[in-house]
């Protein structure tokens, strides 16, 4: 037994309360049941009257894993074929309002990491077109109308806003075989293990913010009230240590006992088991370090609210050890304003474009992210050639290197496909 | 630890296989959802939401008014205002809980009244964060930035590639903007040919400028993961070798295949 989600039509456990793909609340009467045997897999969240509008190639079994058949991009869209067809000839009719006509639930790009909420983009017949999700959106595109909503779907499915590209329909869409993905990204896992990419590694690029962010912690002295927010726990932890262990061990070498917040439970797990991992490290290297104030990290439930109050204390120097640009935002906009310490930032690669405005307005005296952020940093901390890494950096700078080369393979592949499935559709 | 053997102690092993199995567990998410790895996402949600439950509990218990209240609770009776807000919200939040899958108004006096103490101290929480918020983001990005990017202005001496890059940015947010905000069937439907041309090509620019913004931020979430991804096979690789488990099943494999 199961249940379709009538969000992205996925199939769920038939006692699932959420879609386990895009987490629609599914104890809503617009779930859909078990289907008939006649119907495909991927129809089901349709009127039957549009059923007759798709063509039979796509429908598709409820157990197959959609996303390695070859034309799964396409399947996604089966709805929007329909939508096409009638926004095509409702276009052509002079109808610019196309609220009226009934299409249907489709899905709308779910996120980078699944994380957004879903929105309901089209109607179902007899639905009005104003009905909200039954989920409410936190995204900012809540504010949008469906058909808003609809229009900006059709432009992120790549068509053009001018009329004579309207009348598109799913079958000139590209085809990647999404197989490729997975054997190009498996390939750039695999590789380190075989040796490649592992000899020369290059150099870590020095992006700016790192050596500000080093001299910032290069004067602090004993006496310096230092605050930290540990804005990461167990989760993100797999690259925020990378980054974040230069920086604390060079905190720990000023001999500074900084005052460390964190917002999340687990942070404070992960803030000691980071500085006694350093402190390990350096013991093992034949050096010492200042014993960090490890009774003196607290956790703060509550929140961002909670941010305005940590201001009350005065501060030389606040870091935020932070994998989300939200993190360090929060600083910026809750304590910084009130207690003027200046800030450095460190924080994964991914958060790092959010981040650069703010250094390049002075908000951030330093930014130090990623890979490239740790090996350099480290660098400047030892005195020594940014070439010479140890073999933990080498492989993740190689890993790194290699992630690199499969994204810009997979676009080749893409546009490959792009060029080469539109025209032979066309023919 | 390690001893002289150079393998480590059995919580260490028993950790490392542990979460090795629970690793591969959720990879075999990429063949299907089924039990396994729903078991591997389980066992983790619910340990971390567990850890953060019971951390979150002790935290409470340290704060400044509860330890004035566990110490005299009628020093002030300001301090039990925020434990009957939270007892209310936890009221109506169990009743949510309880009644879960039966979606629909509720039936029994207790349930209305329930839900509707609830909205007191959820509207309070939601008003003071979104008041916090939007002053803090005034006060911390908006101003700032804006200030900072009226500092900068076109003149002879700026070197060429901030000049681009100062246009580039302006083109591209603009356009964005304008992409998001201008629906060419309802606002553009009854102006001239020229300006529906003109505003449809500055949606065209918004629209592959938000892709490749999307694209790039993606690009380099993917490139840091597939290198975490490495860097934990190969921590597998080198503490599962340490283990005792690990050299048994290679002291077998070499007793079945002789190699």
């Amino acid at each position: 037994m199961s249940i379709t989600c009538p969000h992205c039509g996925a199939t769920n456990p038939d006692d699932a309360n959420f879609c386990s793909r895009c987490g629609t609340d599914l104890r809503t009467e617009s779930a859909q049941r078990p289907p008939s045997s006649s119907e495909s897999g991927a129809d089901r969240s349709i009127a039957p009257e549009q059923a007759e509008q798709i063509p039979p190639e796509q429908g598709r079994g409820a157990g197959e894993q959609p996303w390695l058949r070859p034309d799964f991009l396409g399947d996604d869209d089966i709805p929007f074929e329909a939508e096409d067809l009638a926004l095509g000839e409702a276009v052509d009719d002079g109808v610019s309002d196309a609220t009226d006509i009934p299409v249907v639930a489709g899905r709308l790009v779910s996120g980078v990491q699944g994380l957004l909420e879903p929105i309901r983009v089209a109607t179902m017949p007899g639905e009005t077109a104003g009905e909200p999700s039954v989920v409410l959106p936190a995204a900012p595109d809540a504010a949008l109308s469906i058909e808003r909503l609809r229009r900006v779907r059709a432009l992120m499915g790549e068509e053009p806003l001018l009329a004579s590209a309207r009348g598109q329909t799913l079958r000139s869409r590209a085809a990647l075989w999404v197989p490729w993905i997975f054997l190009v990204m498996a390939l750039a896992v695999a590789a380190p293990f075989l040796g490649i990419g592992m000899r020369n590694t290059g150099t870590a690029r020095a992006w700016p913010g790192v050596g500000s962010a080093f001299a910032a912690i290069n004067h602090l002295s004993a006496a310096s009230a230092v605050q930290i927010l540990w804005a990461y726990d167990p989760a993100t932890a797999g690259e925020m240590d990378v980054v974040a262990a230069p920086v604390m061990r060079h905190l720990l070498d000023k001999g500074v006992r900084p005052t460390i917040y964190s917002l999340l439970p687990a942070g404070p797990a992960t803030a000691r088991r980071l500085i006694s991992a350093v402190q390990d490290q350096e013991l093992q290297r034949g050096g010492g370090l200042g014993q960090a104030a490890l009774e003196d990290v607290q956790f703060l439930p509550g929140g961002v609210m909670v941010l305005p109050a940590i201001a009350q204390e005065p501060a030389t120097l606040a870091l935020v050890f932070g994998a989300q640009p939200e993190d360090v935002q929060a600083w910026l906009e809750q304590v910084a304003p009130r207690n003027g310490a200046p800030v450095v930032a460190i924080t994964a690669a991914g958060a790092d474009p959010t981040l650069r405005p703010y250094l390049d307005s002075g908000q951030l005296v330093g930014l130090v992210s990623g890979f490239d952020g740790a090996a350099t940093y480290t660098a400047l901390l030892d005195q020594r050639d940014p070439t010479a890494q140890d073999e933990g950096m080498k492989l993740q700078l190689a890993g790194q290197n290699l992630a690199i080369l499969a994204i810009i393979g997979l676009i080749v592949i893409g546009n490959f496909a792009a060029l080469f499935g539109g025209r032979r559709n066309d023919g | 630890m390690a001893n002289l053997a150079g393998q480590i102690d059995w919580v260490t092993a028993f950790s490392a296989w542990t979460g090795f199995v629970v690793a591969l567990l959720i990879f075999s998410a990429i063949f299907g959802d089924h039990w396994l790895a729903r078991l591997g996402q389980s066992v983790l949600v619910g340990s971390a939401l567990g850890y953060a439950a019971v951390i979150t509990w002790h935290a409470l218990g340290r704060l400044p008014f509860v330890l004035q209240l566990r110490a005299d609770p009628m020093s002030n009776g300001w301090n039990w205002i925020p434990i009957v807000l939270a007892a209310l919200l936890v009221l109506s939040a169990l009743e949510r809980i309880f009644m879960q899958g039966e979606a629909g108004p509720p039936r029994a006096g207790w349930q209305h009244v329930a839900r509707w103490l609830g909205l007191l101290p959820a509207a309070l929480l939601v008003g003071a964060g979104v008041a916090i918020v939007l002053f803090g983001m005034v006060q911390g990005t908006l101003l700032p930035q804006f200030l900072r990017a009226a500092q900068i202005g076109l003149h002879a001496n700026l070197p060429i590639e901030v000049l681009l890059t100062g246009i580039l940015a302006l083109v591209i947010t603009a356009s964005a903007l304008v992409f998001y905000a201008v629906d060419p069937d309802r606002h553009l439907a009854d102006q001239p040919g020229w300006v529906q041309r003109f505003m449809r090509g500055w949606i065209w620019v918004g629209q592959r400028s938000v892709w490749l913004a999307a694209g790039a931020i993606f690009a380099r979430l993917v490139v840091s993961r597939t290198s975490l991804l490495i860097a934990q096979f190969a921590y597998f690789r080198l503490i599962l070798a340490s283990t005792g488990l690990w050299q048994s099943i290679e002291a077998w494999w070499h007793s079945m295949t002789g190699m």
